[in-house]
This record gives C-alpha cells, sequence and structure tokens, in this order.
C-alpha cells in the first residue's frame, strides 16, 4: 500500500500478511506510521495506492454495508481507550453488543460482566472511565473491543504509558485472549517487552525507508538482524543513538 | 471469511428419573448462541430437569458468548431447583470459561449501585457545593479585574496577537449576522408602529420610536444575545477542552497565569469590539425603519434623518454603548468562568457551552433591568 498526506510520502510500498491466530506486531520509531497504517487497516481512512484484504475482502473495494459487516468482526483498541466519557464502563462494554446482536438485555447485561470478569475489572462496571486509572482505561477499551468477539484485534500501543507492572498484566491479558478464544491480534508498539513477551511476528517500519526494514521473529531479529535499523532498535545503545 | 450463519447441533435428550443430556457440537460462539440463548432455557422451564449434563466434546468454535448459553442453562436449572453439570469438555473451552468464572467460586457480582443518599446529606453537599462554586466564581471575577487593572498600568503585559484574533473573530466576523437581524428588527418595528400610528396620523413619530427603542435599548441588547450566542459558547467550549487535555495544567506549569493568558484577551476583545458592533446594529436598525417609513408612510429620507436626530440625544447613543461595554465583559466573563469550571470528557464542554450562553444571557437581561431603574431615577 501506499499513503500520502499531500505531497508527503508516508507509506510506500508497504506489503505484509497476517496469519490466522498469529499476534502480529507492527513496531518502528514514533513517526514511522504505525497508528496511519493501523487506521488504514482497520477501515477509518483510505489508501493511496494498493490494497487491505481482510478475509479477502479488499476495504477500499467494497460497498459501506460490506464494510459494516467487517467492521462488527474487527475489534480495536485505540491508543487513548476512546472510551464514552458520559458512559459507565458496563454501558460502555454494551453499546456495540446491544447494536449488533439480538441479545435480550438480561443477556446483554451478563455478558458486559462477562467480558469485564475477562479484563479484571467485574467491579468497575458501573464507574466512569474518568473515575479509573489509565490502566483500567486501556483493560475497559479492550473488553469492548472483545465485545463481538471479533475474529481479528487491533491494538494501538495497549502497554503505553503504563507503569512496567500493568503493562505486564495488560501484555499477559493479551496473550491469554488471543490464545484461548483464537482471536488474530495486530498489535502497534514500541515496547520491546510488550513485543518479546507477547508478539509471535514482528514487521518494522522505518521513517526513512517509509517501509518495511524487516519482519519475521522478534526474537530472532534481537539477536542477529543484519539490519542496522532493526540492531539499533532492539539493542539501542545511548552512544550510538546520541 | 467465517460463516456466521453457521448454527451448531443441538440434541436434548432425557435419561429418565429427571436427568437430561444436552450435546452441543459444531460452533457454539457469537454466530450462534444469540438465536439459542432465549430458545433452550424456555425449553428447560417447561420440562425442568433434576440434572442437567451438558456434553461440549464435539464444539468446534467457542467464546463468551458460548459461556452465556452455559451460564444462563445453568442459571435456568438452578432456579428450578435442578443440578447442572458440564461433561467432555474441550481444554480451549475449559479455558474460556475459567477466563469468565464460569464456576462460580469467583463468580462476578458488581457492587450494588450506590443507595441515594439521605436527604439532609444531599442537601448539604450541595450547599458546599454552591458555596465553593460561589467563591469560585468571586475569586476568578477579581483576578480578571485584577489582571485587567495591571493591563492598563502595563499594556505591553496584554497578549496583543491573541487579542486581535478574537477581535475579528467576535467583531469582525460577526457584524454582517448582527446587521441582518438588526435590520429585519428596526423593519419590523417601524411596520408594527406604523399601523398603529396611522390610526392617529402620527405616523412621523415612527422614527422617534424606533431611535428611542434601538439606540440605548434594543440595539445594545440584541448585539450582546448574538455575540452571547456566537462567542460566549465559543470561549467556554476553547476554554473548558484546554481544561479537559490537561492543556491550561500545563500553562500553569510553565509559570503562565492563565487568566492573563487566555481571559484577557478575550475580555479585551469583547469589551472593544461589542460596543462598535451594538453602533453597526443601531445603524441598520434605523436603515430598517428608514426602509418601512418611505415605502409604506410618504415619510421622506431627510424628513425621518431629521426626525430621529431630534429625538436621540449623544447622552442615549454613549449610554447604549456603555451598556454593551458592560454585557461584553459580563459574556466574557461568564463564558470564560464556564470554560474554567469544565469537570470531566467530552460532554463537560457541552455543558459549559449550554451554561456560558444561558448565564450570559441571563446576565444581560438582568444587568439592563439594573440599568433602567439606575437611568430613571438617578
Amino acid at each position: 500500500m501506499v499513503v500520502r498526506y499531500g505531497d508527503h510520502l508516508i507509506l510506500d510500498g508497504v506489503s505484509f500478511e497476517v496469519y490466522k491466530g498469529e499476534i502480529l506486531a507492527i513496531l518502528g520509531r514514533s513517526g514511522c506510521g504505525k497508528s496511519t497504517l493501523m487506521r488504514r487497516m482497520i477501515g477509518l481512512e483510505t489508501v493511496d495506492g494498493g490494497e487491505i484484504r481482510i478475509h479477502g475482502c479488499d476495504l477500499s473495494g467494497c460497498g459501506e454495508h460490506e464494510l459494516q459487516k467487517l467492521r462488527r468482526r474487527i475489534g480495536v483498541l485505540f491508543q487513548s481507550s476512546a472510551l464514552i466519557g458520559s458512559m459507565t464502563i458496563g454501558q460502555n462494554v454494551a453499546l456495540p453488543i446491544a447494536e449488533h446482536t439480538d441479545l435480550p438485555l438480561h443477556a446483554i447485561h451478563d455478558l458486559v460482566r462477562m467480558k469485564l470478569c475477562m479484563v479484571g475489572l467485574a467491579e468497575y462496571e458501573f464507574f466512569l472511565p474518568s473515575q479509573l486509572s489509565g490502566g483500567m482505561r486501556k483493560r475497559a477499551g479492550l473488553a469492548r473491543a472483545l465485545a463481538l468477539s471479533p475474529d481479528i484485534l487491533f491494538l494501538d500501543e495497549p502497554s503505553a504509558g503504563l507503569d512496567p507492572l500493568t503493562a505486564a498484566e495488560m501484555d499477559a491479558l493479551i496473550k491469554h485472549i488471543s490464545d484461548s478464544m483464537g482471536t488474530t491480534t495486530v498489535m502497534i508498539t514500541h515496547e520491546l517487552r510488550s513485543i518479546m513477551n507477547v508478539a509471535q511476528r514482528a514487521v518494522m517500519l522505518d521513517p526513512e525507508v517509509k517501509g518495511i526494514i524487516a519482519q519475521g521473529d522478534p526474537r530472532e531479529m534481537q539477536a542477529s538482524s543484519p539490519v542496522p535499523g532493526v540492531r539499533r532498535f532492539f539493542n539501542p545503545v545511548l552512544e550510538e543513538v546520541t | 471469511m467465517p460463516d456466521h450463519s453457521a448454527t451448531p447441533d443441538v440434541r436434548l435428550e432425557e435419561e429418565g428419573r429427571g436427568r437430561w443430556k444436552l450435546t452441543l457440537s459444531g460452533p457454539v460462539d457469537v454466530s450462534s448462541s444469540a438465536r439459542l440463548i432465549e430458545k433452550l432455557p424456555e425449553a428447560l422451564r417447561r420440562r425442568p430437569p433434576r440434572l442437567l449434563t451438558v456434553v461440549l466434546g464435539d464444539v468446534t468454535q467457542f467464546d463468551d458468548f458460548g459461556a452465556l448459553l452455559l451460564f444462563h442453562l445453568k442459571y435456568t436449572v438452578s432456579e428450578n431447583g435442578g443440578r447442572f453439570q458440564l461433561a467432555d469438555v474441550p481444554a480451549r473451552v475449559a479455558e474460556i470459561l475459567e477466563m469468565v468464572n464460569f464456576s462460580g467460586h469467583r463468580k462476578c457480582t458488581p457492587p450494588a449501585r450506590n443507595r441515594p443518599l439521605n436527604i439532609l446529606v444531599r442537601l448539604g453537599t450541595s450547599v458546599i457545593e454552591e458555596v465553593g462554586d460561589f467563591r469560585f466564581t468571586f475569586a476568578f471575577l477579581g483576578d480578571v479585574i485584577l489582571a485587567l487593572g495591571r493591563v492598563v498600568l502595563h499594556p505591553r503585559s496584554l497578549r496583543w496577537g491573541d487579542c486581535v484574533d478574537h477581535m475579528e473573530t467576535t467583531g469582525v466576523d460577526a457584524v454582517p449576522i448582527v446587521g441582518m437581524i438588526s435590520l429585519l428588527v428596526g423593519l419590523i418595528m417601524a411596520f408594527m408602529a406604523a399601523v398603529q400610528l396611522r390610526q392617529f396620523g402620527a405616523d412621523i413619530y415612527v422614527a422617534a420610536l424606533v431611535a428611542l427603542s434601538i439606540v440605548p435599548e434594543m440595539g445594545p441588547i440584541m448585539t450582546a444575545i448574538i455575540v452571547a450566542g456566537r462567542s460566549g459558547s465559543a470561549y467556554a467550549s476553547e476554554i473548558s477542552t484546554m481544561k479537559i487535555s490537561e492543556e491550561i495544567d500545563a500553562l500553569q506549569t510553565m509559570g503562565f497565569d492563565p487568566v492573563r493568558f487566555l481571559v484577557l484577551p478575550r475580555v479585551v476583545a469583547a469589551v472593544l469590539m461589542v460596543p462598535l458592533l451594538s453602533l453597526f446594529a443601531d445603524l441598520f436598525a434605523l436603515a430598517g425603519g428608514l426602509l418601512v417609513s418611505v415605502t409604506m408612510l410618504d415619510i421622506t429620507v431627510s424628513g425621518y434623518i431629521a426626525k430621529t436626530i431630534a429625538a436621540l440625544s449623544l447622552a442615549d447613543l454613549l449610554w447604549g454603548l456603555f451598556k454593551s461595554a458592560i454585557f461584553a465583559f459580563l459574556i466574557a466573563w461568564v463564558s470564560c468562568l464556564r470554560g474554567f469550571q469544565a469537570r470531566g470528557g467530552a460532554s463537560a464542554v457541552g455543558r459549559a457551552a449550554t451554561s456560558a450562553v444561558v448565564a450570559s444571557i441571563f446576565l444581560i437581561i438582568l444587568f439592563d433591568a439594573i440599568f433602567a431603574v439606575v437611568r430613571n431615577y438617578w
């Protein structure tokens, strides 16, 4: 795919596949176009060249109705969690379930409690997002992303801004959900710890190349990548950076 | 794409003495559970089993929607005094059931909603909140007046660049709407007056009536209400957005006084521009009156202008401009105040904007009433 902002080229010739059930990390330095890429992958914006296919359906080619159907099979956790501030955590999670399923109200309530149990927020159903910590908001955002039991989960910086312990808990939660539910997970991050803990495969973008400079097992990339940019990312040395 | 119309195979068999076996196979997930969640418990309610065994060995797909179905079966059976058990549970299904605490050992029971507080406690809380708001309001007013005083002593301390931007948005950009509304009000006022005064042959007094009601009274009020709706809401939403996104905290930590940085340019811009807008409003409204008088009442243009000048005094004009300046201060002050008082998320921005407009209009009317009394008795 190709992505431009005006005359400014952001991504040029980026091409990769995500396999069913895997956890793929898209990583790279700030400004390399990770979030730009994700916004295209979830169909919020269109690419300027090329195509993105989900379950074989081209996002740019399919109509709005098709896209809506596809979106029900996708869960997204935004970097800021993007919870609706005027609704409780429970209402936030219930929102897509009530809209897209025929479940009766009492069953929706039970399901919301289950989703909140899954992310460890069972006791916070009636709290507003503003009453929760950053880590809790991320988990609530994850519960909402999981509301319709999606096939594919997109996570934008799921553990950014969290303390190491909370970040590790979030990583474990993502891995646990992906393993047990068989969800395909695409995770955008530049947290080394998350990449190593969670990702089975990684795709690395570079702001200068405006595309992919490496892809594969992140542990192998860290240990033996021949690409200098990849080595520096995984093993940052202060003298080299400065 | 997965087949979301797939249905699981459901087999309910009686094994004798109230023991039932329910065998689920195929996908028991988001694609199928919603359909079963009403039907299966209903079937069990009609013939409540003493023991229900759910066999899951042939389940191919399972998620928390599937767990929800099992939850409902379990509740239905136990509600009717029966027992529930799972058999032949695949490892992945067991893992999901564990995640949602199906077993009930760590059953999710959210705390009950907070009970409404005692009326005295609520009254006390609301009084404390009101007193806090009252103190903040007056402290804010004091801050603004002090900061204005500093600007008078040290004009360079004002951020003139921001001030000019606000003068443009508050004043220049509002000229078309103020002009249009004032012209129409002048037309309506002259027309209504003409209909009545014509009966007594007093057509010529239309000019005086329009002039005396517009210049010291209606012009400033109309302009102030338009500015409250246009600029007051904008001030409140800009500042409340900055407040909830911690931009104001950032300014404070950088050593800026938020009142001087954000409020003063708006207050000064409004106080300078609203009287000018009011002057425009007067002119357009008088032009509206002139139009009706010339076309309907056979009054000449020069006759209308002469009667208008005779009816008005310089004091009327200055009084109208003075009131406009005070209204402008009130609008800018209360709108910025509402912005600073915003708490919470996106809805707080809407509340701040609404509250700014309502409070501005209330203050405009209140002060206009005070001015009317002051002018008549002093």
